[in-house]
């Protein structure tokens, strides 16, 4: 990031290709959509690239990064719910494209295909919830589950305390509890 | 002999992240355990959010695309096309602030003196056609006057 924060181009190509996956798949699990996770993936690092003079090496890339992603994620939901429930909508429906890439996925693998069938249905079930969590929630519950970022790193991302990120992450699994009712 | 730590129904499901994650020291590891193994209402619904994760883990989530970093930087390279660095400088988003704080107090002063002048305007309106009333009224009185005097 350093060497990137002096303008080396070949330096960002190459932290854009670490981070790329962690960035779209988090975008992804907040919006549910793999084109639109992409392009807003584009916009992180074009933000991490203009304000890398701002970037402070104290601070731990990853943390800094995911407040970006964090803080691209929040318009695109503002921007969705300024647009309307058309596409409020279309937020909680899981993407096509990736739903069938998954099930070529899970149908090579497993050896009982409604078993198969019914684990898909229940992803998709818990990708849907997730997805409508309150914003800090949702942000708490995938840097947590699927980035592994620490509770202190999450909380420097919400710029909140360690104690309010447990609260987060209990009233999202209380949430996520009561709209799964029944499969969870 | 030291005490062994308990958790109770709350403590526990509080730790249900850390337990996931294996981020709890191990004293504290221990007596979720027991409280786990003791408590069947904890130890249902640990086994429901654990396997939740579990299931959520095998998801197929999508890869980045091939070529993706390619087209971030040609996307970089288009922004700072569009958007000259010069416009970030602070002088001159000071400058069109102040710019847009003076026309807009000048806009807001010009239609408030508008307003008020077009208040006055009425309100002369409104005398002069009193008064042209009042004019009439006499006319009119001055009128019956004269037929009167004019028959006895």
């Amino acid at each position: 990031m350093l060497r990137a924060r002096r303008g080396d181009r070949q330096a960002f190509r190459e932290l854009v290709e670490r981070h790329q996956r962690g960035v779209i798949q988090t975008i992804y699990r907040a919006i549910g959509d793999s084109w639109e996770a992409e392009d807003l993936a584009q916009r992180v690092f074009v933000q991490v690239w203009r304000s890398a003079s701002r970037y402070q090496p104290t601070a731990k890339f990853t943390t800094w990064l995911f407040t970006i992603v964090h803080n691209v994620i929040l318009n695109e939901h503002r921007r969705r719910s300024r647009r309307g429930a058309e596409s409020l909508e279309a937020l909680s429906q899981p993407d096509e494209d990736t739903e069938s890439f998954g099930t070529q996925f899970a149908d090579a693998t497993s050896p009982d295909p409604a078993r198969a069938a019914s684990e898909r249905e229940l992803q998709a079930r818990i990708g849907v919830a997730i997805r409508q969590l309150p914003d800090n929630q949702r942000t708490a519950v995938v840097l947590c589950r699927f980035e592994g970022l620490s509770y202190e790193e999450i909380a420097k991302v919400l710029r909140c305390s360690v104690p309010a990120v447990k609260s987060l992450l209990h009233r999202a699994r209380e949430t996520l509890k009561e709209q799964l009712k029944g499969c969870y | 002999m030291k005490a062994r730590p308990e958790m109770n129904c709350q403590q526990t499901k509080t730790n249900f992240d850390e337990r996931l994650d294996n981020r709890l020291d191990a004293a504290q590891g221990a007596a979720f355990d027991a409280h786990v193994a003791s408590c069947s209402a904890c130890a249902t619904e640990w086994r429901a959010y654990a396997g939740m994760w579990a299931t959520v883990a095998k998801q197929v989530v999508p890869e980045p695309s091939v070529g993706f970093a390619e087209r971030t930087l040609r996307r970089l390279d288009e922004n700072l096309t569009e958007h000259p660095r010069l416009w970030l400088a602070p002088l001159w988003r000071w400058a069109l602030a102040g710019m847009l704080v003076v026309s807009l107090s000048a806009g807001g002063w010009f239609g408030w003196r508008t307003q008020h002048e077009r208040k006055a305007d009425a309100q002369a309106e409104v005398y002069v056609i009193a008064q042209q009333d009042r004019l009439e009224d006499f006319d009119v009185i001055a009128t019956l006057h004269l037929l009167t005097s004019d028959n006895p």
